[in-house]
């Protein structure tokens, strides 16, 4: 069977979106690369969303927006009689009663338009998922009745596409959220889109969504608050100027841009400057709009459309037989819900932060193609993969945690790294697992802990000890270590990896996020001390080959500076700075071994390759055996 | 026995069904995902010029209504190296003629004036710019005339 889309047929915007690989994906338009497309229509040329947008002007009488309003209702009915006041186009008394459009002599239903519509977004769909759609899951405002529910449906039929369910939008966005998973909730969504405002409230209960009540305000939305503030800039520049920028098409609309704009950019910044240099002219002088808007007076300006929300809001929940304070999580639903001063209306309405992190103008149609999901047999528990919650480590020398798969690392996965010895003639190492996001082990949860022996005795550095950190589907993990000469493994297996408890991984996140800088600079210490020990080793070894080939001058130089490091390194207050300088004087002083021993171009023979000799040490393994066996 | 043991088997088959299903999905949708991100990979480094574009857009017409007022000599040339630039990142003018008919593909119509015929430009007040290949970054916005 193929996907099932989830479609949000808006009355301004429509927005498509399914399911790919147990995820909502939202599918942007071919045409434009958004998102979201225009609910508009010419139907004589057939061109649909932004297209269609951009000949509206010039072709009013044959271009359809809002046909939503109109869906499934009678001619005679209020709803229909107001949008006839308020559109260009021609509504006629159709079939039955119904309203329908007259285009060139023409009839369309809403139904045929809003297909339209429906046919460009199932074609997008099919450009990004590469293969035909032949169903949706269409969703419809609760307060739709049975007739404009059945239109919608029709007009998924008309577009060729199999409806499998309509759904209520409040109950898509409460899907998206992923409400449906709870025991039992009250819900309210609160939906400011472009040109509507709906307030719905939800009850939740074993998997069951029920709309309790519904309400709203079919004319007040984001287009309202554009206007208010563009009449706000044209009547300063006139009380400034003595020009209407209203008379000047350009300049006008340069005014719609830039307030849209604004209102974008003061969500997130307290002021914004509009700079629209030469947007007209006055006794043929060119006149410059310069205005600062601060948040502050935006807010001022739009806080009556905001308080009319809250009219039906109170409806909505007398109607549930509810209190505000009954609601247990609160839904924002229209990208008008991005405005701070709406976000803080209705925090302070419920009394609770209301949740936001879905981007509000596609949550309807991710709950949608959730639902597509659900219904086409691919959202099953079996499917959903998990991911590890929190880093699984490794640790090495001086107590570091060495990530080995890094948390959110969706399972199954795997890893494998080489490590190798921190002393001469080591022959078994322990292996440390642990899970946290610290850098340093011991602040982190100790998993299990291994050992891998019958390593044959070699220098530091040269065994090849492979670490494989193999995690199953079911979160299972299993550590393997492998001497490469003799081949001889060993292996841990550990469950409950990926079972901790949401308050579990969140202490823990909290905490390193806490910990933060100070572990930082912790394990940058550590890894400075790690670096100086094994640039000793190196320099004591490459003295003991050089014998007498090198000058007693330069060796004693070295000698001292050795001494130094280890002086530097050894001191438990040491700066990570002081470490650093220390051992790049040693550094220095010890390729005039090198240069005299081997030329130029060759390294002192003891140095290691650049992996090891970065965890290198025996300077702490005297006394911390166990976390100086595994190195990098 | 037989008997005992078909349910069984019907349900471990049933269970093999979807499994199969499910993983010919997850395999379909990897692989779409491959070819799309193959796909965006070729025009990502047109979609990242096309951000910056669109906010310098409005700057440069800026500049140019400036030009109109101060007629200046190294404000003209200022103006013709910055459309260089755009041109070397494969953009070009939309620049609609008075008469032309109007093309809502690449023209968006702000406004309707009387004229002698049908659809036709009877200004640009604000240049558009596209990729050479077609793809539009900025619609022309235009007057149109109609009888």
């Amino acid at each position: 069977m193929g996907k099932i889309i989830g479609i949000d047929l808006g009355t301004t915007n429509s927005c498509v979106a399914v399911m790919e690989a147990g995820r909502p994906l939202v599918i942007s338009a071919v045409d434009t690369g958004r998102n979201t497309t225009p609910s508009v229509v010419e139907p004589v040329k057939n061109l649909v969303g932004d297209v269609g947008k951009r000949q509206m002007i010039l072709n009013s009488k044959n271009t359809v927006y809002s046909a939503k309003r109109l869906m499934g209702r009678r001619f005679s009915d209020k709803e229909v009689k107001r949008t006839i006041e308020m559109v260009p186009y021609k509504i006629v008394d159709g079939k039955n009663g119904m309203a329908d459009i007259e285009i060139e002599g023409k009839n369309y239903t809403p139904q045929e338009i809003a297909a339209r519509v429906l046919m460009k977004l199932k074609k997008d769909a099919e450009a990004h998922i590469g293969e035909k759609v032949e169903a949706a899951v269409i969703t419809v405002p609760a307060y739709f009745d049975d007739a404009q529910r059945q239109a919608t449906k029709q007009a998924g039929e008309i577009a060729g596409l199999k409806v499998e369910r309509i759904i209520n939008e409040p109950t898509a966005a409460a899907l998206a959220y992923g409400m449906d998973k709870k025991k039992a909730e009250k819900i309210a969504v609160y939906d400011l889109g472009g040109g509507t405002f709906d307030i719905s409230v939800l009850e939740i209960g074993d998997g069951v969504i029920e709309v309790k009540a519904t309400n709203g305000d079919t004319h007040l939305g984001g287009d309202d608050f554009d206007a208010v503030i563009v009449d706000y800039i044209v009547s300063e520049f006139k009380k400034e100027n003595g020009v209407d920028l209203k008379a000047d098409t350009q300049a006008y609309q340069r005014v719609r841009d830039a307030a849209e704009k604004a209102k974008i950019e003061l969500s997130a910044a307290n002021e914004v400057e509009l700079n629209q240099p030469y947007i007209t002219q006055k006794d043929g002088q060119p006149m410059h709009l310069t205005m600062k808007l601060t948040r502050a007076k935006m807010e001022g300006l739009v806080e009556e459309l905001i308080q009319k929300t809250i009219k039906p809001v109170e409806s909505c929940l007398k109607d549930a037989k509810l209190d505000a304070h009954d609601i247990d999580e609160v839904i924002m639903v229209g990208g008008m819900t991005r405005m701070p001063k709406v976000v803080e209306t209705v925090k302070n309405f419920f009394g609770k932060d209301p949740n936001q992190s879905v981007n509000p103008d596609e949550v309807v149609a991710v709950g949608a193609a959730i639902q597509g999901g659900v219904l086409g047999g691919e959202v099953k528990d079996i499917l959903l993969l998990d991911v590890t919650p929190l880093t699984l480590a490794i640790e090495t020398l001086g107590g570091v945690a060495t990530p080995m798969i890094p948390r959110n690392t969706t399972v199954p996965t795997s890893k494998t790294e080489v490590f190798s010895t921190a002393s001469d003639n080591q022959t078994q190492v322990q292996i440390v697992v642990t899970q946290g996001e610290r850098p340093m082990s011991a602040d982190n949860k100790v998993l299990g802990t291994f050992t891998l022996d019958g390593i044959p005795p070699a220098p530091r550095g040269v065994p090849q000890v492979e670490v494989i950190f193999d995690m199953d589907a079911s979160g299972i993990l299993t550590v393997t270590a492998k001497d490469k000469a003799t081949g001889k493994t060993t292996n841990i297996k550990i469950t409950g990896a990926v079972g901790l408890s949401d308050e579990e991984v969140k202490r823990m996140q909290e905490e390193a996020e806490k910990h933060k800088e100070e572990d930082e600079k912790k394990a940058d210490t550590i890894k400075a001390k790690n670096n100086a020990d094994a640039l000793v080793a190196t320099a004591e070894k490459a003295l003991k080959d050089a014998g007498d080939k090198v000058d007693a001058k330069v060796k004693e130089q070295v000698e001292e500076k050795v001494k130094k490091v280890k002086e530097v390194a050894g001191k438990d207050d040491s700066s990570t700075d002081d470490i650093e300088a220390a051992t790049k004087d040693l550094s220095d002083t010890l390729s005039q071994i090198g240069q005299v021993m081997y030329g130029k171009q060759d390294q002192p023979k003891g140095e290691e390759p650049k992996e090891e000799k970065k965890e290198d040490s025996d300077k702490k393994k005297d006394e911390k055996v166990e976390e100086g066996e595994v190195v990098e | 026995m037989a008997k005992k043991t078909k349910p069984v088997g019907d349900k471990v088959h049933e269970e093999l069904e979807t499994v199969k299903g499910m993983l010919a999905r997850a395999l379909a949708d990897y692989d779409n995902l491959s070819k799309r991100i193959e796909r965006e990979r070729q025009d990502l480094s047109k979609i990242a010029s096309v951000g910056l574009v669109v906010r310098l857009l409005p700057v440069l017409d800026n500049l140019e209504s400036a030009q109109v007022h101060l007629k200046d000599q190294g404000l003209a040339i200022t103006v013709g190296e910055f459309k260089k630039v755009l041109d070397e990142e494969g953009l070009t003018e939309i620049k609609p003629k008075v008469g032309d008919e109007f093309n809502e593909e690449i023209m968006e119509a702000i406004e309707v004036v009387k004229g002698v015929s049908d659809n036709k430009i009877a200004e640009t007040v604000l240049t558009g710019w596209k990729f050479t290949d077609g793809m539009v970054v900025r619609h022309a916005k235009v007057k149109v005339s109609n009888k």
